[in-house]
């Protein structure tokens, strides 16, 4: 059967073989990784508080990146693997996020949206009592159907 | 005329060329290393959760891993990354055949850097399991503190337990086979960073993070190995060369992506 | 030779046998790396695995007919509901439309010879068997009681087989993974000369937007299955509060790979929307871009709103606050879509086949699917409803009403591509028209119910709670969805044992653009005799009913 090379332009056209990085720059990042690596102990021995994590993190992205860039040459690679790599830390950003949110605000809803006040509620309770008052009826008719099911759940084997 | 091994590579049919074949093979790869990001994604999460729900723990409890070895792991790996990424560099630049002798020496170097890391976590483990730091229920160091103790009141006399400094005084009466042995034993089961660890609540949930999490990633870092063995081998039959390198590239960037995982786990487990 | 614009494309019969009759033999199919063969293969194993969960819904169904016992206890009753759930998601739905319809249409569609990683779906398609292996022999041993979603703490206690359930799925994970990578490279690099972005059909548009969901989610529900697993075995700890985790967090973990995934179940099958109802009205896409666009932002958007499943869970309220915001979010692009199909046949040359009317189904029960989903989203409201029949009733419409839908309308509509032969077309309007009916009549009651209280996964209810009627009127509704599949069933197999028709007389029996239909039917093994250049859109019909030009 035939087969025969047609022209196409569905991806970036690079020389065949690829950038080459030179051996110096492999050198380089090498010794630069080593020297961040020293700092992240050293750093590591000063207490920064609550910063301290933070601090490791960033030292440890620069070396992150130098691989990426560097060893796995990202820097002179077609955008779209770029583009692959960068957009998964967004969805891993992604899932850190939510439940941080959720364990740092648990049982804090009312301080976050100022939404209670004590006044507020009782002044709601006060209102209800009013109308169960007022409106004698409705107050039967819902005391019928709640009976009307809790009599049914009291037979329930 | 040259007297080097070199397999001509000829690609797919249902690709135009190489270099399409190529380009692809690394978009498949670049798309696979996300997956093994999200991966250890879920692992980096559950250690924030839990470190946000116990910091005291986790502080008392990190303090307890050996960062001199962890340090010795980064710089083994870091130096893999650097010997796998030149071998890459050997193939894109191996014209006839003649750098294959290079690429196997610096794929064989990588993987004797990746054996010494497992060596390196084997100890580590060894000493967790045998102080009982382990996970969930597993976490027998309490107890095993609490035989300890036991037996060398059995073996010093209680009131060794008086002296201002325990250590000192055992190793002055120490004489016995018993003695030297329980003497060795406290001296590693005695440090302060592990007897911190009797007065935080649930230190499990953190050896259980801490194995997991070295655990996956040692899995990754065998298969990596594995990975590059098999490179190797080819590469030693002359099959990588200036057109055609992709298998190295690619088996560097899984590589690569172990030692990045391991540059963040680092830092988060044994330094802050 | 000279490059074959699609327009001047002309179809030709050479000696070169189709990809079924091309080396036969058991052997050959198993160890094939076709993507067409791979593609038949899943067709049958969806269909057989749509069979199991079909089953335990209608044992469900028929246990909720009356109050009391009627055909099993309440333990034999987790386990069949359990069961129903797994074997639809991760054996029928998730694999679906793209492991059955996109593995033999993508590379048609998009001008290749096959994907980029063949031995990769084949991988695919092995791992997928040993998964499904690994799920029925839970079923042996005893199924699974936790829920198709593996809640912890009754996951990490139950003494069912859950750790193999997890493991099953874990493995089956991976064909997801391998298929939504495979997808991806072959749309980046391999497609046709002229095949440009805005020139491919809206179906491969929709399997990259799921192929990027596969790819980014499914790993999460690996490490959170293999976390599972790792708490019942070894007793971690994370996720069990009598040790100090957070059963939470399990849910968080669970939710933010489930959530895209119901995404990964209801994308393709708009994608098969966008291709029946071009076709059958004659008509190119309304707002082309605006659809292809909407596939994308619901990949992306479909990660940000897991924690509506979880409104009552514990989880913050501020937190849950946030995520019903963001879900309202999501119904947004889905509603573009729904507007300009409905545009497309406003004044379109409408074919009432049965392509068609499955696309018409899916218009409608999507829909309702979807604006139900609205008040499941509204947090308030949500408090009253989640874990009601409503929920159930909503999710059914989507994943039944719009995925399952969409894919028996793709099965029909590229039936003559992948067989060379038509099916019978009355039966097949009729199997159409019942299940539609049916499926209303299951699932309408269902959203009553469930506002007037009825939990799910009750195995009972009381005669004096008001819903029986409902729970009858649904389980009726369940015979008439299982007599439209049987019928369905009956006139595609007797499809399959008519001789193959002429293979140029159904290489394009709709008439269609896209260029999958440039190939005689069935295609032969490598495709293509040529690979065409594409110069126009695929949904450029010709107008007035003017016969195309091949």
């Amino acid at each position: 059967m035939s087969h025969h090379d047609t022209h196409h332009d569905s991806h970036d056209s690079h020389d065949s073989h690829g950038h080459v990085t030179a051996l110096s720059v492999y050198h380089g990042i090498f010794a630069a990784l080593l020297v961040l690596t020293f700092i992240t102990v050293a750093i590591s021995r000063v207490d920064f508080g609550a910063a301290n994590t933070l601090i490791a993190m960033f030292v440890a992205t620069i070396k992150a990146s130098l691989v990426a860039l560097f060893f796995m040459h990202l820097l002179h690679d077609e955008k779209l693997n770029v583009i692959t790599f960068t957009f998964s830390l967004l969805f891993v950003a992604l899932f850190f996020l939510f439940p941080l949110v959720d364990i740092t605000s648990r049982g804090r809803i009312d301080d976050l949206t100022d939404t209670y006040s004590l006044e507020k509620e009782n002044k709601k309770i006060e209102a209800h009592k009013q109308f169960l008052k007022d409106n004698p009826k409705w107050d039967q008719a819902n005391k019928d159907r709640i009976n009307h099911f809790m009599g049914v759940e009291a037979g329930q084997k | 005329m040259s007297d080097f091994l070199l397999h001509k590579h000829e690609h797919e049919h249902f690709f135009y060329n190489n270099q399409q074949e190529a380009s692809s093979a690394k978009l498949g790869v670049w798309l696979f290393l996300v997956t093994e990001i999200l991966l250890f994604s879920g692992l980096f999460v559950a250690y924030t959760v839990v470190k946000m729900q116990f910091p005291e723990m986790w502080k008392v409890a990190s303090a307890v891993l050996d960062w001199k070895m962890g340090s010795l792991n980064t710089v083994v790996l870091i130096t893999s990354s650097w010997t796998v990424a030149l071998a890459v560099r050997a193939a894109q630049t191996n014209q006839r055949g003649e750098k294959n002798k290079q690429i196997v020496g610096l794929l064989a170097f990588t993987v004797v850097c990746a054996f010494i890391f497992l060596v390196v976590k084997y100890f580590e483990y060894s000493h967790k399991i045998h102080e009982g730091l382990l996970w969930g229920a597993k976490y027998t160091f309490p107890a095993k503190v609490a035989e300890l103790k036991e037996q060398i009141s059995a073996a010093f006399g209680a009131s060794i337990w008086d002296q201002k400094n325990v250590l000192e005084s055992m190793a002055s009466l120490a004489k016995s086979d018993t003695q030297m042995h329980l003497l060795k034993e406290w001296t590693e089961f005695g440090k302060p960073e592990l007897q911190a660890l009797l007065n935080v609540e649930k230190p499990h949930l953190f050896f259980g993070i801490y194995f997991l999490i070295t655990g996956l990633h040692g899995i990754h870092v065998v298969i990596g190995m594995s990975l590059l063995i098999w490179i190797l081998i080819y590469s030693r039959k002359g099959y990588f060369y200036k057109d055609y390198y992709t298998p190295v590239e690619l088996g560097g960037l899984y590589w690569h992506l172990v030692d990045l995982i391991w540059i963040y786990l680092f830092p988060l487990l044994y330094l802050v | 030779m000279s490059d074959t614009q699609a327009k001047d494309y002309h179809l030709h019969l050479t000696d070169e046998p189709d990809y079924i009759d091309a080396k036969p033999g058991i052997g050959a199919w198993l160890s094939t790396v076709d993507h067409k063969r791979l593609g038949i293969m899943y067709l049958f194993a969806v269909f057989a695995t749509f069979g199991l969960g079909g089953l335990m819904a209608l044992l469900v169904r028929l246990e909720l007919f009356s109050p009391g016992a009627t055909i099993m206890g309440p333990d034999t009753y987790n386990r069949v509901f359990t069961l129903h759930g797994l074997a639809m998601v991760f054996l029928f739905i998730i694999p679906g439309i793209p492991a059955a319809l996109g593995n033999f249409v993508l590379p048609l569609m998009v001008g290749a010879k096959d994907v980029a990683f063949p031995r990769l779906n084949r991988a695919s398609f092995h791992v997928y068997l040993v998964g499904t292996a690994m799920a029925l022999y839970t079923l042996v041993s005893g199924g699974v009681d936790t829920g198709w979603t593996f809640y912890t703490p009754y996951s990490s206690q139950s003494d069912t087989p859950v750790v193999m359930m997890t493991l099953s799925a874990f493995v089956l994970g991976f064909s997801s993974i391998f298929t939504g990578l495979n997808f991806i490279v072959t749309i980046h690099k391999m497609r046709a000369p002229g095949l440009t972005w805005d020139r491919l059909p809206l179906f491969i548009w929709a399997l990259y937007a799921t192929s990027i969901i596969q790819v980014m989610a499914t790993p999460v529900l690996g490490i959170t299955l293999l976390l599972l697993a790792m708490e019942k075995v070894m007793g971690v700890g994370i996720f069990d509060p009598a040790l100090g985790g957070d059963p939470v967090l399990f849910q968080h973990f669970f939710w933010f790979y489930s959530h895209p995934a119901v995404y990964i179940m209801i994308l393709p099958g708009m994608g098969v929307m966008s291709e029946l109802v071009t076709t059958f009205s004659r008509k190119k896409i309304f707002g082309y871009r605006a659809v292809a666009f909407s596939s994308l932002a619901i990949a992306i958007i479909s990660f940000l709103v897991w924690g509506h499943h979880m409104f009552v869970s514990g989880q913050s309220a501020y937190a849950g606050m946030v995520f019903s915001f963001l879900t309202f979010l999501v119904a947004i692009p889905s509603a573009i879509k729904v507007f300009n199909w409905a545009t497309t046949l406003y004044k379109g040359s409408i074919i009432l086949n049965t392509p068609m009317l499955w696309a018409l189904s899916f218009l409608i029960l999507f829909t309702i699917g979807g604006l139900t989903g609205l008040f499941l989203g509204t947090l308030g409201v949500d408090v009253h409803l989640h874990d009601t029949y409503f929920v159930v009733a909503h999710f059914h419409y989507v994943m039944m009403g719009g995925t399952a839908m969409a894919f028996f309308g793709g099965v029909h509509y590229w039936w003559p591509k992948m067989f060379g032969r038509m099916y019978n077309e009355k039966l097949a309007q009729l199997s159409a028209i019942l299940v539609f009916i049916g499926f209303n009549v299951t699932f309408l009651p269902q959203f009553v119910m469930g506002s007037r209280g009825m939990p799910r996964r009750y195995y009972d209810y009381t005669p004096e709670s008001g819903y029986e009627i409902f729970h009858k009127i649904s389980t009726v509704g369940s015979w008439i969805l299982l007599a439209g599949m049987l019928i369905m069933l009956f006139y595609l197999l007797q499809s399959l044992r008519q001789p193959k028709n002429q293979r140029l007389e159904l290489a394009n029996p709709w008439e269609a653009r896209s260029l999958e239909w440039l190939t005689v039917s069935p295609p032969i093994e490598h495709n293509f005799h040529e690979i065409p250049t594409v110069v126009e859109g695929p949904y450029e019909f010709p107008i007035n009913g003017q016969k195309s030009e091949h």
